[in-house]
């Protein structure tokens, strides 16, 4: 591995905002233009190069990503990947055109790890789109923090707060339960 | 099958292992019967284990942040390579006819607003634990960089959210006169009550909204009650109004 890969690396596991947006500037626009020639659209295109970097923070940052190539190539197979997971369950021919520079040795590893993933971003995509106020109850709640706890926090009663995390928790399932990725995936659920 | 708050309280306390003896049978046998249910457990065990790795969390917050970003850093590229092809157009329309392009462009009350108007200081809005966040920060440091459009929607949010802050409705009000959403803007500052520390606030943003919008008479009318009372605005109002009646 060399030194400019090195610091991408630390920089994505510590968050570095400017490193990540560099190599975001750097990768997207050929992502893009591979998901836009394969029947996608440029919406199609950020969701699934952000599950893809999400993808190589959580494997980076728990250690487990054993790179034979660079980042960026490995990047491009897992959006590879997960776009055409996508297109299989929508029944769409994959045509492959504007080859992503992948290695294929990456896509047997990629492919076992995705399908256990690909919920967990609906669920994250979705949580993100909640209002601050619920975002912030239900993180607390999801950190295992005592329910009298956040109500101090928050300046409520505990019975409120509890009737308020109900509420953005179904708010959240709700918007989960009508988002077609997850009706495709559910039926590949165990 | 509706889930309710007491299920779904149960459903988080047979997650959590906190069920025992006859309740936990009870629930596994529901469980076995009903596969809706099975259904509904699955998803909370995995919304659970997902959501609770916040630092992944924070990770793809970072990344729709970087893309809107982006996004706006190429909109103002396109719009900069048009208006390098619009200023070498508009250079011939200017040797053409100079005199006549500045005479029907002339907009007083543009200039005027352009020469009063200061906007609202977000940094003024006292802090609390809903405007500590790194979310508000964010909306602090677009407000600054007057990223208005982009600041509109989380405003609104905020503002819906904490309906007495009415400093968030100052700022909100701000963004809407400097995205010509002028209806908005006014009706945002009429609604604030004369008892309000903010009254003055809202009632000089208000004169300069409707100035924007043309209205002379209103606009007069707000200036003038605005010198009839000691406040910050009391010296730039006047001089504005001496500026109109000239």
């Amino acid at each position: 591995m060399n030194n400019t890969q090195d610091t991408i690396i630390n920089g994505i596991i510590s968050g570095d905002y400017i490193i990540i947006k560099e190599f975001y500037k750097k990768h997207f626009p050929q992502v893009k233009s591979y998901i836009l020639k394969n029947s996608g659209s440029e919406a199609d295109a950020e969701d699934i190069f952000q599950d893809a970097m999400v993808f190589v923070y959580e494997k980076l940052e728990s250690n487990s990503l054993k790179l034979t190539s660079s980042l960026g190539t490995y990047l491009y197979s897992v959006c590879r990947n997960l776009w055409m997971n996508k297109l299989k369950k929508n029944k769409k021919m994959v045509r492959h055109e504007g080859i992503l520079s992948v290695s294929e040795a990456n896509d047997t590893d990629i492919l076992e790890d995705i399908d256990k993933t690909e919920r967990n971003y609906v669920y994250q995509k979705y949580f993100l789109k909640l209002g601050i106020g619920c975002q912030e109850l239900l993180a607390l709640f999801f950190k295992g923090t005592p329910m009298r706890d956040i109500a101090k926090q928050k300046g409520y009663s505990e019975a409120y707060t509890r009737k308020k995390k109900f509420e953005c928790k179904n708010k959240l399932e709700e918007m989960i339960h009508q988002d077609p990725v997850f009706q495709e995936l559910k039926t590949d659920a165990k | 099958m509706e889930m309710t708050q007491e299920l779904s309280e149960k459903i988080e306390a047979y997650i959590q292992g906190m069920l025992s003896g006859t309740e936990l049978a009870d629930f596994e046998n529901m469980i076995l019967e009903n596969p809706e249910l099975n259904k509904r457990v699955n998803i909370q065990k995995e919304l659970w284990a997902t959501l609770k790795n916040q630092k992944s969390l924070d990770f793809r917050k970072k990344l729709i942040t970087i893309n809107q970003e982006l996004k706006n850093e190429a909109d103002t590229n396109k719009k900069s390579t048009f208006s390098t092809y619009w200023k070498i157009a508009a250079s011939f329309l200017v040797l053409i006819g100079m005199s006549t392009f500045l005479w029907l462009n002339h907009n007083p009350e543009e200039e005027l607003f352009a020469a009063y108007y200061a906007p609202y200081p977000i940094g003024d809005i006292k802090r609390g634990a809903d405007t500590a966040t790194d979310d508000f920060k964010e909306i602090v440091l677009d407000y600054k960089r007057k990223e208005y459009i982009k600041v509109i929607p989380a405003l609104e949010r905020y503002v819906q959210q904490k309906p007495d802050n009415e400093q968030l409705k100052l700022c909100l009000g701000n963004s809407y006169l400097n995205t010509n959403q002028l209806a908005k803007a006014e009706t945002l500052f009429q609604n604030f009550s004369s008892e309000s520390k903010y009254y003055s606030d809202a009632k000089w943003f208000l004169s300069l909204t409707y100035l924007k919008m043309k209205e002379e008479d209103q606009t007069t009318l707000l200036l003038k009650e605005l010198i009839s009372f000691d406040n910050i605005y009391k010296q730039n109002a006047a001089k504005l109004l001496q500026e109109i009646e000239e």
